[in-house]
């Protein structure tokens, strides 16, 4: 067999493979967004690949019943998501900076510290989290899911390598000259620069968050403050739409919508990212 | 940099102290004080009743407690089970993935695009994945009525009871959430190796298996370290797939076949009862702190071990590579 006609088999090959693989990651995704979309009868019958019209029912029935508010854990969620976002993105870039910028005695310990805590992240301690968090008095609080965001060692990683790409010092020495005061540089001058690595850490930082079940599992009792992983998992084990599963797909649907949207526009961001933050040993 | 080093502690770098201040608090506070505090408590018969309680120093009793309870000794299997039959084939997929995705000789099109389809699973809530897969194989749910509709079967299979399938579904769901982060990993690295000596090797004459073991895979050594090492530490904190794929508010499975080891502490030890006996469950956290970090640290001193002499092989086989690719060119021309 000639080398070509070699090749051309493998490349066929290795397609259907990829095209196998392509429908195992957007199938299942797919007949959720379906079936959100079908009457419990219609869901019953059978696996279909075109929408139907019970969309607005299923609406319906969502807000309509049940323990738990699936649109109140909605908001609870983007509250923290958000809240969590912003302060992870600017102190992991604050602590960057210093590393990055200044020479102080301890940098190397501190990144020393940062990378540790890459490998074996502070989640592992999720019991002394937990008890100290009640120390605090915070527990059934979103304090212990957003306050946290001030130290995350992932963050401050990528925005390390980040700043290394695209710092320029001679405008950190100019914005010393002109009398500008330090924290006035980072936020005048660096922060502008940084914009686009700071929105891709927020993407991170906010998918993060909106996903995370375990730790407001242990920290969150009072429903009105569940998450929404929370609200999907009382959904799951409580059988709330039992009768009508049309409504829990939707509001399965609900709650991966907002990452998927995100996602479908800045995939580039997200997939470039990820192979940024991590590469650089 | 370019930039004249300026001497350390000058007065200005006395701002990196500052600036670093709220991170360092946040790691003392939330993370390394948190561990001292699990350590010390889990000596002691701490519960949440009271914090301002007289602690009682009662040595090695709760690890007693926690290391006699069976279902959590068994966990410790079923969290490496799960583990390893998920990430043998998440590196192996990954590997030959992103070296088709990177190959030369393939020059695929639409790698962009595959890519972003393989990664986004990583993105969605392991809460809903883990819903949308309890409902697509329950007893009445899509998966039998298709089988059923195919006449493939008569009466539907009871997914959810039979413990081995529902094991290799939580170790698929687990492929599936990770092997587009690790393709992703893996490309990059790849394709930060010098093209020179994938040419200078075909000129060699070395085929695409040769090139694979013999650059790609030394080279990739320390993007391979990195996914190695936070799999297995995230392997071993396996929490939110395996608590919620059974539904029926049986976290872990019917007979505990795929509890793993956050599974087993969380429903000991916080579930439902209202004096949480702290000093058990951070004896518990104890348990799965030091598997974890006992792990990863192997890890690492295994891949460091081989490190040496592989990369003093490594550099004199690049010098060949590049004298010979000269001396080839040199021909050529």
């Amino acid at each position: 067999m000639s080398y070509k006609l070699l090749t051309n088999l493998v490349r066929l090959i290795v397609y259907i493979i990829m095209i196998f693989i392509a429908l195992l990651c957007i199938v299942p995704i797919y007949i959720l967004f379906i079936n959100a979309t079908r009457s419990t009868p219609q869901i019953n019958s059978g696996i279909s690949f075109l929408p139907s019209t019970f969309l607005a029912f299923n609406w319906g029935v969502l807000g309509s019943s049940g323990s738990v508010n699936l649109f109140r854990s909605f908001g609870n969620s983007a509250i923290i998501a958000f809240s969590n976002t912003i302060i992870t993105v600017y102190f992991a870039v604050l602590t960057a900076y210093a590393i990055e910028v200044y020479n102080f005695k301890l940098k190397k310990v501190v990144y020393s510290l940062v990378m540790l805590l890459v490998m074996i992240p502070g989640q592992v301690a999720v019991i002394g989290f937990y008890m100290q968090m009640s120390a605090f008095g915070w527990l059934n609080t979103f304090y212990p899911l957003i306050i946290p965001a001030i130290a995350v060692p992932t963050s401050v990683f990528f925005a390390k390598q980040y700043l290394e790409s695209c710092l320029v010092k001679e405008l950190i020495h100019a914005g010393r000259i002109d009398g500008c005061s330090e924290l006035g540089i980072m936020h005048k001058i660096m922060m502008p620069i940084a914009i686009p690595g700071m929105f891709t850490m927020a993407i991170f930082a906010f998918v993060g968050s909106w996903n995370n079940f375990f730790t407001p599992f242990l920290i969150i009792t009072d429903q009105k403050k569940a998450t929404l992983p929370m609200a999907v998992q009382i959904i799951v084990n409580g059988n709330t739409y039992n009768r009508e599963i049309g409504a829990f797909y939707l509001g399965l649907a609900i709650s991966i919508v907002p990452v998927v949207v995100v996602y479908i526009c800045l995939s580039k961001f997200i997939v470039g990212g990820m192979a940024m933050g991590a590469v650089k040993e | 940099m370019k930039t004249k080093k300026i001497r350390q502690g000058g007065k200005i770098d006395r701002w990196g102290y500052i600036f670093v201040a709220p991170f360092i608090i946040g790691i003392l506070v939330f993370t390394l004080y948190p561990v001292g505090d699990m350590f010390f408590k889990s000596f002691t018969n701490a519960t949440n009743r009271a914090f301002n309680q007289e602690l009682e120093v009662i040595g090695f009793a709760n690890y007693q407690t926690v290391l006699g309870n069976q279902s959590f000794i068994t966990s410790i299997g079923t969290t490496w089970k799960i583990w390893i039959i998920s990430f043998i084939p998440q590196l192996g997929i990954a590997l030959m993935i992103s070296a088709w995705f990177t190959s030369v000789r393939l020059r695929l099109k639409c790698v962009g695009l595959f890519r972003t389809v393989f990664y986004m699973p990583n993105l969605l809530m392991s809460a809903t994945v883990a819903a949308l897969y309890t409902t697509l194989f329950s007893n009445l749910g899509p998966i039998n009525r298709m089988l059923i509709n195919l006449g493939l079967i008569t009466e539907p299979i009871f997914f959810r009871d039979t413990p081995s399938f529902m094991v290799g579904l939580v170790a698929y769901l687990q492929w599936w959430l990770w092997f587009g982060v690790t393709i992703v990993l893996l490309m990059a690295g790849m394709t930060s190796i010098s093209p020179s000596l994938y040419e200078s090797a075909t000129v060699d004459g070395a085929n695409g298996g040769q090139m694979f073991f013999k650059i790609t895979l030394p080279l990739l050594r320390p993007v391979m370290l990195y996914v190695l090492v936070t799999s297995l530490v995230g392997g071993m904190q396996m929490m939110d797939i395996p608590y919620m794929i059974n539904g029926e508010n049986r976290p872990g499975g019917r007979m505990g076949e795929f509890a793993t080891m956050n599974v087993v502490m969380t429903n000991t030890y916080f579930n439902g009862n209202s004096t949480r006996n702290l000093g058990l469950a951070s004896a518990a956290g104890m348990v799965i702190f030091a598997v974890t970090l006992v792990a990863a640290l192997i890890l690492l001193a295994i891949m460091n071990i081989g490190k040496d002499d592989d990369s003093k092989l490594e550099k004199k086989r690049l010098k060949r590579l590049n004298k010979e690719s000269k001396l080839g060119k040199a021909v050529l021309s």
